[in-house]
């Protein structure tokens, strides 16, 4: 016991941390210029990109310092080097802030700004900008010349659509606003930068509408962004698995989402997005369960249709979590649920397997999940190989050999299959894990086990909430309003509100009356779009009073959590 | 307080979940390969001995892959176990010594009662049936002529594979041609605990065809017997519904033909559909098939005394005719309904009288005095059965054609 203890304080230790940035200090630019370059010499150390160029003009001694691989040579060359050369045939002004002056005249360069603080102008450095060190001034002159290599905005890759944009985000943050920009023009749009990670200095951008983003929200998810201290930001799960509500919860919280139509969308219900520079994936909070089961092309197609696809998505969410496990504690505990000629043919099938039901299950699925890691990591010349195998071994062999009977590879198959429907990966990698000890269960149960772990991850999935918002809604804090966009999905002119949590700033976001076949001529007198909407038409409604009958009823399920 | 409100929440929590593993665990478990699946089961009464007769599905048999054809005398694929002993539950017992797969009752389809145990009483039979936790109420009930055992061992099947498949059949299809109907348990409660405590059980008979089917006597070149198994065709028994058994309270006490079946089938509204032959002119008959049939029997106190009413309106389409008659006259019409509605009258008053000779209301007319007038009933009731012998009862069947078939006038040599 004694030995377990001191093991634990062992583990627990204080580690002594390293990662102090050179630049971390707060020490201000030297008036010599020797001084400096020594200075930037020893913080970099032997980085080969480093590239410090001395300049003497007459009178007065520069130095050009920059990371060669992280601006655009170009620019340096034709705009900086060349501006600076030009100078050597005029006087030049003997005080810093004359000189300052004349070269931002002269310098054909967008963005520069002034710095004293060697850390600022590390980072800078390291963003990508070129530094204009003078012989004597105690600032130096930030130059805006980055250019890196980044890949084109390409089709998203993981979230695939029928109709809608073919645009995803890519890995550069800049383009990644810009997309977001391009869509929203809205000058309530904000973007808020943090840098993250001790030693990456990783970018990170909170992005919200203003005026639609819950205030309390926004501040809470900048102090769980603040409190984070950690070495690298490499990707926005980082973020996500330190700032998440419920850090053992098996579901993913934040949706995420690499498409910015769809966050775009998520903005405009009220949502906060978190981009991550070096990532193509947004964060959005507060994530909800039911959000991840819509996809964007559910608001682009037709809403009947829409309607009846989200049906059998959230059917199929069903099936990829319960099948096996229903299969299994009908086939080893309900055999009286089962049609008599299926109850007969299945026992025909299982009378070479030597396993129960369940350890037949839980084989072939961990079989299968192995068989889709394998199938997401191989390389893609041999992919096709892997699968014509997998499906023969598993899909024929197995059943030929007695391993396995073929109405368990059909239960299998068509759970692998169903789990696909889900979206977002997050959430169907989150059911493919959940799967197995609901197999258990069922093995050990029957369907009183099932009950027992629905029940189980029912009430954990209640009990959650992200950033103040529950997981469920509106399911489980029912919220008659949410309900048009849930496994329903109602058309663009019937969705009067937002989602009424998350946007309850703001909540009117369509005018009434817009349904197509009202036109003017059909319009009866007292049906005119003012009469309709009385005295609130084109306000900002922050509480809403309609002449509709039951709609104060209605509002106090919105504004309480 | 929030602490004991946790408290008393994780407390509750875990109780149920101790419950909930306690109340079922894996130590039930029962792979479904190692039952073995009663199709159907036969009680009978011998010589005082209770013998129970099952037949188990063989599932490898049923199941599995096909086989190759072959005009070879169908096989049932199933095990047949027949045991004796002095109780069911012992039979069963003892029947799990020669068994290597646990019995498994809850997909039993179907139930057979000999016939010396339903004329000793099928009370027995429903008590083990009912009482045992896996059978369904809704497995169907039959009676035998003779020893049910007979007609489990030597039913053989042509198209499905346990005799339980086929009478799951018959149950659903029988109905089609208004002869029959098969209860369940549940529907046998039920007429039971009613106020006549009659009913009636239809009757499994094995009916011998010639396999392979061959029309005439067997010749060296024809008949359609294959090479290589000439001679004597074999028997292919098989199961078919053929009247039924009137039961006062449990015990069977008198039959009804085919005729007579569907003549109390009119009466319970039982009759989906019906085909009636009914002669039109010499040597030639019509064939109506009825499509809707609505019964209402009802009571009434005339004088003092009961007196039962049975009024069917019953509606049907020509189908075949062998005598050319222009039916798109009215009263060529008119003539073939009251004939239609004379063979449905006869038919109920035939098995009227044979229920009335057993004296058993298996038309329900008790229970509708009962409602009607209960004064009466209370008084009647203890001898309802004698009285119900004296039951006078008028029929009136009304009967319609709707349609004749394709065509209205017949189709005749020359002409257009």
């Amino acid at each position: 016991m004694r030995a377990l203890l001191r093991l634990w304080r062992w583990l627990g230790r204080k580690k002594t941390s390293g990662g102090q940035l050179p630049g971390d200090d707060s020490r201000a630019v030297n008036h010599r210029l020797e001084v400096n370059i020594a200075y930037i010499k020893k913080a970099f150390g032997r980085s080969e990109d480093l590239v410090i160029r001395e300049i003497e003009l007459p009178g007065r001694k520069l130095a050009l310092v920059y990371v060669e691989t992280l601006i655009d040579r170009d620019v340096v060359q034709r705009d900086i080097l060349r501006s600076l050369l030009a100078l050597q045939t005029i006087p030049l002004p003997e005080d810093e802030a004359g000189f300052n002056r004349l070269l931002r005249a002269r310098l054909t360069i967008g963005d520069l700004q002034e710095e004293q603080l060697w850390s600022k102008i590390i980072t800078g450095l390291l963003d990508g900008k070129a530094v204009l060190i003078g012989e004597g001034f105690s600032r130096c002159l930030l130059l805006s010349v980055e250019g890196w290599e980044k890949r084109p905005v390409e089709e998203p890759v993981n979230e695939v659509s029928i109709r809608g944009p073919r645009e995803g985000f890519a890995e550069n943050l800049p383009t990644n606003i810009s997309l977001i920009r391009r869509r929203l023009r809205a000058p309530e749009l904000r973007f808020e930068t943090m840098n993250l990670g001790r030693r990456t200095h990783t970018k990170v951008v909170i992005c919200y509408l203003e005026g639609l983003a819950l205030p309390g929200v926004l501040e809470e998810l900048r102090r769980r962004l603040e409190r984070i201290d950690i070495d690298g930001v490499l990707e926005s799960g980082y973020i996500e698995e330190l700032i998440e509500d419920a850090p053992f919860s098996p579901v993913p919280q934040l949706n995420r989402t690499e498409r910015p139509d769809k966050l775009v969308a998520d903005l405009l219900e009220g949502r906060i997005g978190v981009l991550t520079d070096g990532t193509p994936f947004a964060l959005v909070l507060p994530g909800s369960l039911v959000s991840q089961l819509h996809a964007p092309d559910d608001y682009y197609e037709r809403w009947p249709l829409s309607m009846g696809i989200r049906l059998f998505r959230f059917f199929g969410l069903f099936i990829a979590l319960l099948l096996p496990s229903v299969y299994v504690a009908w086939t080893s505990y309900h055999q009286e649920m089962i049609p008599t000629p299926l109850a007969i043919s299945i026992a025909a099938q299982r009378e070479l397997v030597p396993y129960p039901a369940v350890v037949e299950a839980l084989i072939m699925q961990v079989l299968f999940e192995i068989l889709i890691e394998a199938g997401i990591r191989l390389p893609r010349a041999i992919g096709t190989a892997i699968s014509i195998v997998g499906a023969l071994v598993i899909g024929e062999a197995a059943v030929r050999a007695g391993l396995m009977s073929a109405a368990m590879v059909i239960v299998i198959s068509a759970t692998a299959i169903a789990s696909f429907t889900i979206p977002t990966f997050g959430l169907s990698q989150a059911v493919r894990m959940l799967r197995l000890p609901m197999i258990f269960l069922a093995g050990v149960l029957g369907l009183l086990g099932i009950f027992a772990g629905l029940m189980a991850l029912l009430i954990h999935l209640v009990s959650l909430r992200n950033f103040g918002e529950p997981y469920l809604s509106p399911l489980a804090p029912f919220i008659w309003e949410g309900h048009k966009d849930l496994v329903e999905r109602v058309p663009w002119w019937a969705m009067h509100w937002r989602p009424v949590l998350p946007g309850r700033q703001d909540l009117r976001r369509i005018k009434p009356g817009l349904r197509p076949s009202t036109t003017a001529r059909e319009r009866k007198p007292g049906e005119e779009l003012e009469t309709y909407l009385g005295e609130e038409a084109g306000k900002s409604i922050t509480t809403v009073t309609t002449p509709k009958k039951g709609r104060k009823k209605r509002k106090k399920g919105w504004i309480k959590i | 307080m929030p602490k004991l409100k946790r408290l008393v929440l994780f407390t509750s929590i875990l109780g149920a979940f101790a419950l909930a593993f306690s109340a079922g665990g894996c130590w039930d478990r029962r792979e479904i390969n190692e039952l073995a699946f009663l199709s159907c089961t036969a009680f009978d009464l011998e010589g005082g001995n209770r013998v129970l007769t099952s037949e188990f599905i063989r599932p490898s048999a049923a199941g599995g892959g096909e086989r190759g054809g072959g005009e070879t005398l169908p096989q049932r694929q199933a095990l047949i176990v027949s045991n004796r002993n002095k109780t069911f539950l012992a039979i069963g017992r003892e029947k799990a010594l020669g068994l290597p797969r646990r019995a498994y009752l809850a997909h039993t389809a179907a139930v057979l009662v000999g016939e010396e145990m339903a004329r000793y009483g099928i009370k027995e039979v429903l008590d083990f049936v009912d009482r045992n936790p896996e059978i369904r109420r809704t497995t169907l009930i039959l009676l035998t002529r003779g020893p049910a055992r007979e007609v489990l061992v030597r039913a053989q099947s042509g198209l499905e594979k346990t005799l339980g498949r086929e009478i799951t059949g018959l149950h659903k299809w029988v109905q089609v041609s208004g002869y029959g109907y098969i209860p369940n348990i549940n529907d046998i409660f039920f007429d039971l605990s009613g106020d006549a405590g009659t009913t009636v059980l239809p009757v499994l008979e094995l009916s011998p065809q010639p396999f392979p089917p061959i029309l005439g006597p067997a010749t060296a070149t024809g008949g359609g017997i294959p090479a290589g198994r000439a001679g004597e065709p074999e028997t292919l028994m098989t199961a078919r519904l053929n009247g039924a058994g009137l039961f006062y309270h449990d015990k069977l006490v008198a039959w009804l033909d085919q005729e007579q079946t569907r003549g109390w089938a009119w009466v319970r509204n039982k009759v989906k559909s019906a085909m009636l032959a009914l002669p039109r002119q010499e040597n030639s008959l019509v064939s109506v098939n009825i499509i809707s049939s609505r019964a209402e029997a009802a009571i009434d106190m005339q004088g003092g005394r009961p007196q039962g009413k049975i009024k069917i309106k019953v509606e049907g389409d020509l189908l075949e005719e062998q005598c050319y008659q222009d039916f798109t006259k009215e009263e060529a019409v008119k003539s073939l309904e009251s004939r239609m509605a004379a063979q449905i009258t006869s038919e109920i008053s035939s098995a009227l009288n044979q229920a009335k000779m057993a004296g058993t209301d298996v038309f329900g007319f008790g229970g509708a005095l009962h409602r009607r007038y209960p004064e009466v009933w209370r008084q009647l009731e203890g001898r309802w059965n004698e009285e119900f012998k004296k039951l006078p009862v008028t029929i009136s069947v009304e009967a319609k054609l709707r349609r004749t078939g394709m065509t209205g006038r017949p189709w005749q040599p020359g002409a257009r």
